[in-house]
């Protein structure tokens, strides 16, 4: 009864499997402790209402009623899907180009592209909210340039206009995820095989036939992982909305993370802003799992 | 405007240290050590306090300590967002501070009174005599009825400074246009119209951060309001009513501003601290804000910029969007607090003005000894008191419900934006307050 752990078939041999829990141990703890425990007390919470203070009253299942019957909570949650087009679908379409093109074309000084393109990423999103907030207001770089073109009649203050504000955001995520899936990409295209390009050239592809037969099929377990880490952002973005627009004007960019501080930290209201947590915490995972299903399923990878 | 009677308000308040005061009489007051504070030992009073009261509160403290060796004062600032975030839970704490920030309202001052963890300030109003130094009326923001009634009941904080709401104004801008300050509601229009036909802009307001309109349209609200009715509105009091023709006028009136381009146009996307140092370079003739710009702008613009109360309406009587700063409280576990009450006297003293003065701050006591250091805090310290001679403080707004500052946050920008009417605006805020009090 013992095959299970007792070795694997090509792997180094004699070596106990049961060892990797050991390396995992720290990791799995932390989670544990950061991660798992407080989502615990986040469900009990959301059956109760409390203000942080004192004893929680225990309400049943009247916070997840109350959520889900306030219109808001609807609307808040398809800005949410409005912004996974501009922080996952446009980051992914441009770092597949800027892959393909990375991929095909010598390009002088590429290091130096790929360094500017990332680095978004490095970047605190408290910093970058705040330079945005510089860059769309009334006389940032946006409305200069609209200026310089003579499009002065399309100046406004980006971030304060019912109809724009939303967009204005998701593409500070498009700029901000770009970079990122790019470099997954890159490092995708990387590890395809030439043989592969070279069987396509003399079947006689094109550059973009080339494209959809050899190097998308390759990458997909890259965009997988891209989808998912974007998806997930864009559901549970926080920070960029709230430091640069708080959620308005109005609540032209109320998601339901903004709703949940609003309610549960401003308000002091810990039990409805934990249901909010919940049904937020179920959607992605639901979301995760279905991009990753889709992902597994399909035809097996070319090549590898 | 009726008022609930003393005697509905004692009744209310169970067992509360009020009506053992009442009952007590002059007797209760002694048991409250007041005194002899240099033969109690080594002792250690800690303040959690909001780094607004950081100049004046470090140098009183220190007057205090060095008058009484024995006694060390601690004391740790925080940022407003922080405090705000944690002071509940500091409050919870085992080893809570003495004495802590608190803040008006049902969200925190009312959290902490229902769960036990401050404890009333009457006995120490008795044997200080601290009703001497606040008006009735501005005294009701430190009630709590121990079932959760606001602006009702015992109290349960006092407050170092005055926070007051009025017009910043370019003084070489107004000159220009041959103005003197406004003193009426009706002198205001019309220096907003002569600054827009001369081609400056009228009001400046950087609203991105959604509370920057609230003070700018309580400047038009308050010629209409009468000070009393915002207060029992704010307080939760049955049959008060935003959705009144008062309230009505005063944002229809506001809505006319934005009409005519009285307000920056890019409004709503412009950031608060961005829109007061435009203002300072010379962009606006008039910024409605509150006085804690006072210091900020004096820096940027000497002697060109000062401030005058809310233009007064028909009613001729100065109201203002305005309170006294972050009440200090007394944690119901501490083991002195007759000394940390002491402190407190030593430290919200009048006869310590000249030390709030001198931090830029207008001291909340009346009679406040000493006098502004600048010709700025000397306007706000004349608006304040204006205010306060005609009791015409309406406190801050959102204090009436717990969702109230994203309520009247996100209406007002969608007030500017043209996406609702002012009728829509009120009825919204009204909205807020009746499912409020009918679920509180």
């Amino acid at each position: 009864m013992r095959p299970r752990f007792a070795a694997r078939s090509g792997g180094p041999p004699g070596e106990p499997r049961l060892v990797g829990y050991l390396y995992v141990a720290p990791a799995f703890i932390a989670f544990l402790i950061f991660g798992i425990w407080p989502f615990i007390q986040n469900v009990q919470i959301s059956f109760t209402q409390w203000k942080g203070i004192g004893e929680p009253k225990p309400v049943g299942f009247d916070n997840y009623v109350e959520v889900l019957t306030d219109p808001d909570i609807y609307s808040a949650f398809l800005r949410s899907f409005i912004l996974i087009f501009f922080y996952s679908l446009l980051p992914i379409t441009i770092g597949l180009l800027l892959a393909a093109l990375l991929s095909r074309i010598r390009i002088r000084g590429i290091a130096g592209y790929r360094v500017a393109l990332f680095l978004p990423q490095t970047i605190a999103m408290v910093v970058i909210a705040i330079a945005w907030v510089w860059i769309y207001s009334q006389n940032g770089i946006v409305n200069e340039f609209l200026r310089l073109i003579g499009l002065d009649g399309v100046t406004r203050a980006w971030l304060g206009d019912f109809d724009w504000a939303l967009p204005a955001i998701g593409l500070v995520g498009t700029w901000f995820n770009a970079g990122l899936c790019m470099v997954l990409f890159v490092a995708g295209v990387q590890k395809i095989p030439a043989d592969l390009y070279d069987a396509a050239r003399v079947d006689g592809a094109g550059p973009v036939q080339e494209f959809f037969a050899v190097t998308l099929p390759s990458l997909r377990n890259e965009l997988v992982v891209a989808l998912t880490l974007t998806v997930i952002f864009a559901l549970r973005n926080f920070d960029l909305i709230w430091v640069s627009t708080g959620g308005g004007p109005g609540d032209a960019t109320t998601t339901p993370s903004v709703l949940l501080y609003e309610l549960g930290f401003e308000a002091r209201r810990l039990g409805t802003g934990s249901a909010i947590g919940v049904i937020l915490t179920g959607l992605i995972l639901v979301v995760a799992i279905l991009i990753v299903r889709i992902g597994e399923r399909g035809e097996p990878e070319p090549g590898r | 405007m009726t008022r609930r009677s003393t005697f509905t308000r004692i009744s209310a308040l169970g067992g509360s240290a009020l009506m053992l005061a009442a009952l007590g009489g002059p007797a209760a007051a002694q048991d409250v050590q007041t005194d002899g504070w240099g033969d109690i030992g080594d002792v250690t009073i800690r303040i959690a306090a909001e780094n607004a009261s950081t100049g004046s509160l470090t140098e009183l403290t220190d007057m205090f300590m060095a008058e009484y060796p024995n006694v060390t004062i601690e004391t740790s600032f925080k940022d407003w967002d922080s405090h705000i975030a944690t002071m509940l839970n500091v409050a919870d704490l085992p080893d809570a501070p003495d004495i802590i920030w608190g803040n008006q309202g049902y969200v925190h001052d009312g959290a902490l009174v229902e769960a036990g963890l401050i404890t009333s300030l009457e006995p120490y109003y008795e044997a200080y005599g601290w009703d001497d130094w606040f008006g009735p009326g501005t005294m009701d923001q430190w009630r709590f009825t121990e079932d959760g009634q606001f602006g009702e009941g015992p109290r349960w904080g006092i407050s170092e400074s005055a926070e007051v709401v009025g017009v910043f104004y370019n003084k070489e801008k107004l000159a220009a246009l041959g103005l003197e300050v406004p003193t009426t509601f009706t002198e205001f229009e019309a220096a907003l119209a002569a600054a827009k036909d001369a081609g400056e802009l009228p009001i400046k307001l950087g609203n991105l951060n959604g509370f920057p309109a609230m003070h700018t349209a309580s400047i038009a609200q308050d010629a209409f309001i009468d000070a009393a009715d915002m207060r029992d509105w704010v307080f939760g009091r049955e049959g008060a009513d935003y959705a009144s023709a008062d309230d009505l006028a005063g944002f229809t009136a506001f809505k006319g501003w934005v009409d005519e381009g009285y307000i920056s146009p890019d409004a709503n996307g412009l950031d608060y601290d961005q829109a007061w140092q435009e203002f300072a370079a010379g962009d606006g003739v008039f910024l409605p804000a509150g006085n804690w710009l006072t210091a900020g702008l004096y820096e940027r613009m000497g002697d060109n910029v000062g401030f005058f109360a809310p233009p007064v309406g028909e009613s001729g009587k100065t109201v203002a969007t305005s309170s006294v700063s972050m009440p200090l409280h007394i944690s119901s576990k501490s083991q002195n607090p007759d000394l940390a009450a002491a402190i407190i006297d030593y430290v919200i003293n009048p006869d310590k003005g000249q030390v709030y003065f001198d931090a830029g701050r207008i001291p909340a006591a009346a009679g406040a000894v000493g006098e502004a250091t600048d010709p700025l805090t000397a306007d706000t310290y004349t608006a304040w008191n204006k205010v306060s001679a005609d009791d015409g403080l309406t406190f801050y707004q959102d204090w009436a419900s717990d969702t109230m500052y994203d309520t009247m946050t996100a209406g007002l920008q969608e007030l500017i934006g043209g996406r609702i009417s002012p009728e829509d605006y009120v009825n919204e805020v009204q909205a807020d307050w009746a499912d409020f009090q009918a679920n509180r």
